[in-house]
């Protein structure tokens, strides 16, 4: 026979102390089920009964970034009873949130995958048992999470690109003098371009790059920082540079361009 | 002048200098890349000796790519000067 049966005979019989532990039991356990549940079974209504207003303790969660995606592991707080807690990940470029928050659907999956390529946002993070009571947002960590670059092995063999430049690439040079090359934009030497990438525009600075090897085709690209220079294009076509043109030192015309000339730029529009 | 040096370095496993000018005003860079390094033929890939980097002298090429950076933007920049338009930052994002 259960402890709780043998209550309940123990209470018909007349012990007061039983009853009263019996009836002690059965309160702690509407307790944990309304909580879980949404419900009052000793005091229900004809109308929809909310849930508990206590949301969960806090989750914690543990996020990568890699090629572009940042992945989130979240592990649910230890629960009494097992009950479905739903999470609410948002992100945003500044740590206090206030302005560029983008917000994933609320799911109760415990693994998600944000989708940002570039990015390096901070993450965000709280949960609920309902879905209109929440617990406080939590960073999932303290610095951003940079999701990366999606690389080249992650795209398909034809993948649609749009990537130009209004650079102009000029090489010079003859025998006996150190060859020039010039990297500049619409506005002529020693003035900026624009690198294009998709919709998005964004300034580069001018170069002058002296010494280069004479009298051979180079390739120029932007990893970011600085301009790196290349014999050949796949030399320049590492996944987190931009190509940005191609010229001779030895003053022949460097071809591919739209300017003529010795000058080139590189455009992969497919 | 406004241009001016803002930071260079020599970048040993490449046998680079590179050097970053700017101008503080605009946020407008330049950037110089100066091969030190040996070279090699492009048909057959022997190394041979840079015989040009001796001859270089880095204070001279940079007089040189300051002063043309000054000539090349000295008109726009009078233009702004003359009727006082606010100078926008180089958004280098």
């Amino acid at each position: 026979m259960s402890d709780v049966r043998s209550l309940i005979e123990s209470a018909v019989g007349g012990d007061k102390e039983d009853l009263r532990r019996l009836l002690l039991q059965f309160n702690d356990q509407f307790t944990l089920h309304n909580q879980v549940t949404g419900t009052n079974w000793v005091d229900p209504t004809s109308g929809v009964q909310k849930a508990s207003t206590t949301p969960p303790p806090p989750a914690t969660a543990v996020a990568a970034g890699a090629n572009g995606t940042i992945s989130l592991q979240i592990t649910n707080p230890a629960q009494a009873a097992k009950a479905t807690i739903y999470h609410e990940v948002s992100y945003s470029t500044v740590k206090n949130f206030s302005q560029n928050v983008t917000t994933l659907p609320v799911s109760p999956n415990n693994t998600v995958a944000i989708p940002a390529p570039g990015q390096a946002p901070f993450v965000r993070l709280r949960s609920s048992y309902d879905g209109a009571t929440w617990n406080t947002h939590q960073l999932v960590q303290q610095t951003v999470v940079d999701a990366g670059l999606q690389s080249s092995a992650a795209s398909s063999p034809a993948m649609v690109l749009n990537q130009s430049n209004y650079a102009t690439v000029t090489g010079q040079g003859a025998p006996g003098e150190v060859p020039v090359i010039q990297v500049y934009g619409p506005n002529g030497p020693y003035s900026g371009y624009t690198a294009v990438k998709g919709t998005k525009q964004s300034s580069r600075p001018s170069a002058t790059i002296l010494n280069s090897n004479y009298q051979q085709s180079q390739f120029v690209a932007w990893d970011g920082k600085r301009f790196q220079i290349g014999t050949t294009l796949p030399q320049v076509l590492n996944d987190s540079w931009e190509p940005v043109g191609q010229a001779l030192v030895n003053g022949a015309p460097g071809g591919g361009g739209t300017l003529g000339g010795n000058g080139s730029r590189l455009t992969a529009i497919v | 002048m406004a241009w001016e040096l803002k930071q260079h370095d020599f970048d040993h496993t490449v046998g680079r200098h590179y050097a970053i000018l700017h101008d503080p005003a605009t946020g407008a860079e330049h950037h110089l890349v100066i091969f030190t390094s040996h070279s090699s033929c492009p048909t057959c890939g022997h190394v041979k000796r840079n015989d040009a980097t001796g001859a270089l002298d880095f204070k001279a090429i940079l007089k040189e790519e300051l002063a043309n950076l000054e000539k090349s933007h000295a008109q726009s920049t009078a233009y702004a000067r003359k009727f006082n338009i606010p100078v926008a930052k180089v958004d280098k994002k």
